[in-house]
């Protein structure tokens, strides 16, 4: 099996790039359609590559119906939908059922067991279906023409940049960018490069060594208490930020090193001071994607309050239960966001009553970073559901985090959290960087930080180093499971 | 700028590949093995293939010693037979023996247990086809052709283990840890028993095994070379008679030598309260020097080995690496005989 950090992966993306360095860039798109296909079968399977067949076959030629002023335009628009909704329902919410007891009897207390359904993982399915739904969206209301090549729809459905985690890209970005991929300069191939090594710092440096220390105290949160469960939470939540953004970098950049520009997913998440902005942050094409096709053709904020607050809960809804057929996700990272939104929008006005009143002044660093801080709670609570196996725990784990600080006495290294002085000391250093790092994009931009041609250049080679030596990847370690692929 | 950067870059990696690549200067000696086979650029009329029933229960000092035969060891831990094969092959383009010993242990492992013996079998051997061919016959699922080529790449976490040896060998030749192959222990932890060989279902070899097997005595065919087989004195109940029948055919088969140690324990005088280190599993240099006695006479009864402790160059060679393995045994008896352990193998 192949994997976006594998060797295999590498030299896959090393053979594109030297062969389209032999082409001109408009046949650029034939090298990435056979690198997406080899990409498919290596990492996901001969079913895989059935099901995106069928998929990027079905949405294809619903365009062209949706396209004409046909009377069952609506009709055909559903029967589209569906067929691509229902392949995802196959394959990823056979245990939806059994789940949903599972967590009643989580609620109520009582024990249900039962034997999963086992579908086989189908790769990107959780991406190009919303990818299709959305372009056949797009058609239906007229916003774009039906795309005329079967090559590009392929392409823009299985490009291997967004198969496994994303982004959910849109055509007018992705597709016409990989249909086209513009001519590479060698300041944009360095800058690509880079992008890749951000990627590769975030992924290897600091995601996996989190890792160890999550599912160190994870894997016996009965055995932990107080502010150790408390550092699991938080560390998931930077590891799944590391992990998947690292991923984007990761993805983004080598789609540069081949002209091809994907979209933009993550936006400094942490800094965001609301629930609301965190998500208008994290997963952007997959906000965007709901906002357009949910929020919106549900009325939005036009139909009254009351209204809009139910538009927000289906589209948290909806995201929750896209990340997973588990009630974890969905409350995690739906139901419960949706939920955090609605409060502060009811509370803020009080709030800032509260504030006037007292004669705060909220508008100030400190109090940025307070509300950073509390959105980075409030988030992370949603996450330990994202992580935990059952309600139960999550339960467990939130219940003890409130309890006096014990530590398993298993667990070993610093914190008892299983991670090693020196694999601590370049954990909180890579922290640290990515920290400047999000500071700087976040007041400056796309500003660059170094900006000589030589010292870029330079820098690409001393982070290659630096990844090469302090990088948590090799025997006994599978390098390739970022969380997000899951999805 | 870029190719600068990138000149670098190389420099700096080929530094922390040279630091991190571990030394083995401690208790695990056998990842020296393969590479000090280069150190010694004397030709040999023995050489001896095998896992550790080769190079720990034969002492090619004693086979100088007594009879005056040159011979090396190119064994290491757990080496499969296929390993084996290729390391014979790329031997034989550096000399050519008038005798191959194949150790046959290793016919009854039909995959590699552990990946860190395969590095040790192929880190210190010099790069062409063989080695390409060997690593792809034996790599375990997981490890990756890349690693081999960039040792950087599989080692580098080792920066948080770092001693001073890995500093003081990234760039100076390390002391020699065998003896042409030989891996010297002069501790004793007599045999007690072990318990009762269980029973398998299917004792046929490994297809893998039965062809490297044959390639092995087709290689030594075509270069001229004899090949003896033997199976050394471990005494853990793992060969089984239908092991002991299908070598034999073999061997009769191709008209080979073969010797079970196991068969001719008291002739060969082991005595295993003090001959093994390691309570039966393997020889210590008390019963090796046996072995290798008993082992010598039937080669020298079987082929036409030449004498060559007359000859000055060889013998001055022989004699300072023989004076320096008289003085570790010496050391680790000494040692032992104190401590009643010996530091190093701790």
């Amino acid at each position: 099996m192949i994997s976006y950090t594998s060797y295999g992966f590498f030299l896959l993306v090393s053979a594109g790039l030297i062969l389209s360095g032999f082409v001109r860039p408009k046949r650029k798109k034939w090298i990435l359609l056979a690198m997406s296909l080899i990409f498919l079968v290596l990492a996901g399977g001969a079913l895989s590559i059935w099901i995106w067949m069928i998929s990027t076959a079905a949405g294809f030629a619903a365009a062209f119906l949706l396209e004409r002023d046909l009377a069952g335009r609506r009709l055909i628009l559903a029967l589209a939908a569906v067929f691509q909704l229902g392949l995802l329902a196959y394959f990823k919410y056979a245990n939806l059922p059994f789940y949903t007891m599972e967590a009643l009897c989580d609620i109520t207390g009582r024990s249900y067991e039962f034997e999963p359904v086992r579908r086989p993982a189908v790769l990107g399915i959780s991406f190009y279906t919303l990818m299709i739904i959305g372009y056949d969206l797009d058609v239906y209301r007229g916003e774009r023409q039906a795309v005329r090549s079967a090559a590009d729809f392929s392409l823009f459905t299985g490009y291997f940049g967004h198969l496994v985690q994303g982004p959910v890209d849109s055509y007018e970005v992705t597709g016409t960018s990989l249909a086209k991929p513009d001519s590479v300069s060698f300041e944009g191939f360095r800058d690509g490069c880079l992008e890749i090594l951000t990627g590769l710092f975030k992924k290897l440096i600091i995601s996996e060594r989190l890792a160890i220390m999550v599912n160190t105290i994870y894997g016996e949160y009965t055995s932990y208490k107080g502010w150790y469960l408390a550092l699991a939470a938080g560390a998931f939540s930077l590891q799944l930020y590391t992990d998947f953004s690292g991923c984007m970098d990761l993805m983004s950049g080598i789609s540069r090193l081949f002209g091809v520009r994907l979209c933009r997913n993550f936006r400094q998440p942490f800094f965001a001071e609301s629930v609301s902005e965190f998500w208008r942050r994290w997963h952007i094409t997959l906000g965007g994607f709901l906002r357009k096709n949910i929020y919106i053709p549900l009325g939005g904020n036009r139909k009254g309050l009351l209204r809009k607050y139910v538009n927000v809960m289906a589209v948290f809804l909806i995201s929750g239960l896209w990340h997973g057929g588990k009630w974890t996700f969905i409350i995690g990272t739906g139901i419960l966001q949706g939920i955090y939104m609605i409060g502060e929008e009811l509370f803020r006005p009080a709030a800032q009553r509260i504030g006037r009143a007292a004669g705060v002044k909220t508008d100030t660093p400190f109090f940025s970073w307070i509300r950073r801080l509390r959105t980075f709670i409030l988030v992370s609570v949603g996450f330990v559901l994202f992580r935990a196996d059952s309600l139960a725990m999550a339960g467990q784990v939130l219940g003890g985090i409130m309890q006096k600080g014990q530590h398993s006495e298993y667990g070993e290294g610093v914190f008892y959290s299983g991670l090693g002085t020196g694999d601590f000391a370049v954990l909180v250093i890579g922290l640290a960087v990515l920290f400047f790092l999000s500071v700087w994009r976040e007041n400056h931009g796309e500003e660059k930080i170094i900006k000589g041609d030589g010292a870029r250049t330079g820098t690409c080679f001393a982070v290659l180093f630096l990844i090469l030596l302090f990088g948590w990847y090799g025997k006994g370690y599978d390098m390739g499971a970022f969380i997000y692929s899951r999805f | 700028m870029v190719l600068g950067s990138f000149f670098v870059f190389l420099g700096i990696m080929f530094l922390a590949q040279k630091i991190l690549s571990p030394k083995y200067m401690g208790k695990v000696a056998e990842g020296n093995f393969t590479e000090e086979y280069y150190r010694d650029d004397s030709k040999h009329e023995l050489l001896i293939i095998g896992n550790c029933e080769a190079y720990e229960n034969i002492s090619p000092m004693k086979l100088w010693e007594e009879y005056g035969i040159t011979s090396y060891i190119r064994g290491n831990a757990n080496q499969l037979i296929s390993q084996s094969y290729y390391l014979l092959k790329e031997a034989l383009r550096y000399e050519k023996p008038k005798v191959v010993l194949l150790s046959i242990q290793a016919m009854t492992v039909a995959e590699q247990s552990s990946e860190e013996y395969n590095r040790m079998v192929f880190d210190g051997m010099k790069w062409s086809a063989d080695k390409l061919w060997g690593i792809l016959s034996s790599r375990m699922e997981g490890e990756a052709l890349t690693e081999y080529v960039f040792p950087v790449l599989r080692y580098h976490s080792r920066w948080k283990e770092l001693t001073r040896e890995d500093f003081l060998y990234a760039f100076q030749e390390k002391p020699l840890k065998s003896y042409n192959g030989y891996y010297l222990r002069a501790d004793i932890r007599p045999f007690t028993g072990f318990p009762s060989e269980r029973r398998k279902s299917d004792y046929s070899f490994s297809e893998k095994n039965a062809v490297y097997l044959e390639k092995i005595a087709d290689l030594c065919r075509e270069n001229g070379v004899e090949l003896a087989l033997m199976k050394g004195p471990g005494m853990y109940p793992e060969w089984g008679e239908p092991y002991e029948e299908q070598i034999r055919e073999f061997a009769d088969e191709r008209g080979l030598v073969y010797m079970n140690t196991l068969l001719h324990m008291e002739e060969i005088g082991l005595d295993l309260s003090e001959d093994t280190y390691d309570e039966g599993l393997h020889l210590n240099v008390y019963g090796a020097e046996k072995l290798s006695v008993w082992l010598g006479k039937q080669l020298k009864e079987q082929y036409d080995f030449t004498d060559f402790r007359e000859q000055e160059k060889l013998a001055k060679a022989y004699g300072h690496r023989l004076e320096e393995y008289r003085r570790e045994i010496e050391e680790q008896k000494e040692e032992f005989e104190r401590l009643g352990y010996i530091r190093k193998f701790r």
